[in-house]
């Protein structure tokens, strides 16, 4: 006696719904990524913080109060600086226009 | 009335022993087994290991050889900063002020933020 | 120095002042950081001098290093910018067949063997710039010319 096909149907289901999480991370994590492989494990050396800047507007920032600054300088803001993106690459011996002085120094409130 | 006396030929022999066939090999094939197999994961395992060692090592080089660029880069940076700081200080103060008692360069933990956002 | 990530940091403080007339200018480097990372050992291999020269200005300063070391730090940028300049005139198919590997794998330089072997072959033609690991083992072969990379994700031969 056969299985009937309807016993069957909540692992077509449950297979399907695996499916479809898996390519949605793949599809979401490389739109995110530029097209490319997310990156992973990263360390500070090539860390991507999280805050953003406006190329054309940067002089903006800032609140008026004392804050303090956080220097650590990663290769992935470096990246960020010379091509707009974060997964941008570019293997020009020349900076862009403009890079020597787009420098970020990371702000936080002063804690008094 | 005579005394109870053995049957003749003695008494049957009583079974005390069990008769169960040994089963599997012997038991040094086993220990000889689980060390083999052992040794031969400590192999994989140390082999794994200097790679990783290795990688490690062409890694930091390779960083190595990067950070005089970065750093040199990152040292513009600081001076330009510097002596734009110093600059407006001047311009604010009319003389040159020295905040930290030290001939240092001193990277300065706070800093003067634009109040007025231009547009 | 503050050598820590800023908490809840939002802003972001640029100044676009730039640097003053009575230090010589250099043009910053533009590679990111995958062909830096892949042109690396070639930057080590043309520019020790000057990374040497400017590590030891900066441990001499004594803290003023910044200011005193521009000159020194003016050179190794001159360096590197020409060992990239280089490498993109003589190599540029396989320097950016092997960046763009690194960029897609997490920059592990195991799993691009194959354009990596290219790319140093055709820098060691072009340029003369070769690769070597300083501190490896003598009696083992250079883990970046191994045929089988253990750990990457297909482990068998690569090249």
């Amino acid at each position: 006696m056969g299985v009937p096909f309807e016993a069957l149907l909540p692992y077509g289901i449950i297979v399907g719904m695996f499916g479809v999480t898996g390519v949605g991370l793949y599809a979401s994590k490389r739109f995110l990524n530029e097209g490319k492989k997310n990156r992973w494990n990263n360390d500070i050396w090539d860390r991507q913080s999280k805050f953003e800047f406006d190329r054309g507007d940067m002089e903006t920032t800032g609140s008026g109060n004392w804050l303090k600054l956080i220097f650590i300088r990663t290769v992935m803001e470096r990246d960020l600086r010379i091509t707009g993106t974060w997964r941008g690459q570019s293997s020009n011996p020349v900076a862009p226009k403009g890079f020597e002085v787009s420098s970020p120094w990371k702000l936080e409130k002063r804690i008094y | 009335m005579p005394q109870d006396m053995p049957p003749t030929g003695g008494y049957a022999q009583v079974q005390y022993k069990r008769n169960l066939p040994a089963r599997g090999f012997k038991p040094w094939v086993y220990m000889v087994g689980m060390h083999a197999i052992m040794a031969y994961g400590f192999y994989r395992y140390f082999g794994g290991v200097r790679e990783q060692r290795e990688l490690a090592r062409e890694k930091m080089w390779a960083r190595l050889y990067l950070t005089p660029l970065l750093q040199a880069e990152e040292d513009r940076d600081q001076v330009r900063r510097y002596y734009a700081d110093k600059a407006r200080a001047n311009e604010l103060f009319g003389d040159d002020q020295k905040v930290y008692n030290s001939d240092r360069f001193v990277r300065p933990t706070f800093a003067y933020t634009p109040g007025k956002l231009t547009q | 120095m503050a050598q820590r990530d800023p908490m809840f940091n939002q802003q972001v403080l640029v100044d676009t002042t730039p640097m003053p007339d009575h230090i010589p200018k250099v043009e910053e480097v533009g590679a990111t950081s995958a062909p830096l990372f892949s042109a690396a050992y070639f930057i080590g291999d043309r520019c020790k001098a000057f990374n040497d020269d400017y590590m030891k200005c900066k441990e001499d300063a004594n803290g003023r290093g910044e200011i005193e070391c521009l000159k020194e730090g003016r050179k190794v940028t001159r360096c590197a910018a020409s060992v990239i300049k280089d490498i993109n005139t003589h190599c540029l198919s396989q320097f950016k067949a092997h960046w763009d590997c690194l960029e897609n794998n997490n920059h592990y330089l195991f799993e691009c063997r194959k354009p990596e072997q290219e790319l140093n072959s055709c820098v060691f033609e072009k340029l003369g710039l070769k690769k070597t690991i300083p501190g490896a083992p003598e009696h083992e072969v250079p883990v970046h010319q191994r045929p089988k990379q253990k750990y990457a994700q297909y482990p068998g031969r690569q090249f």
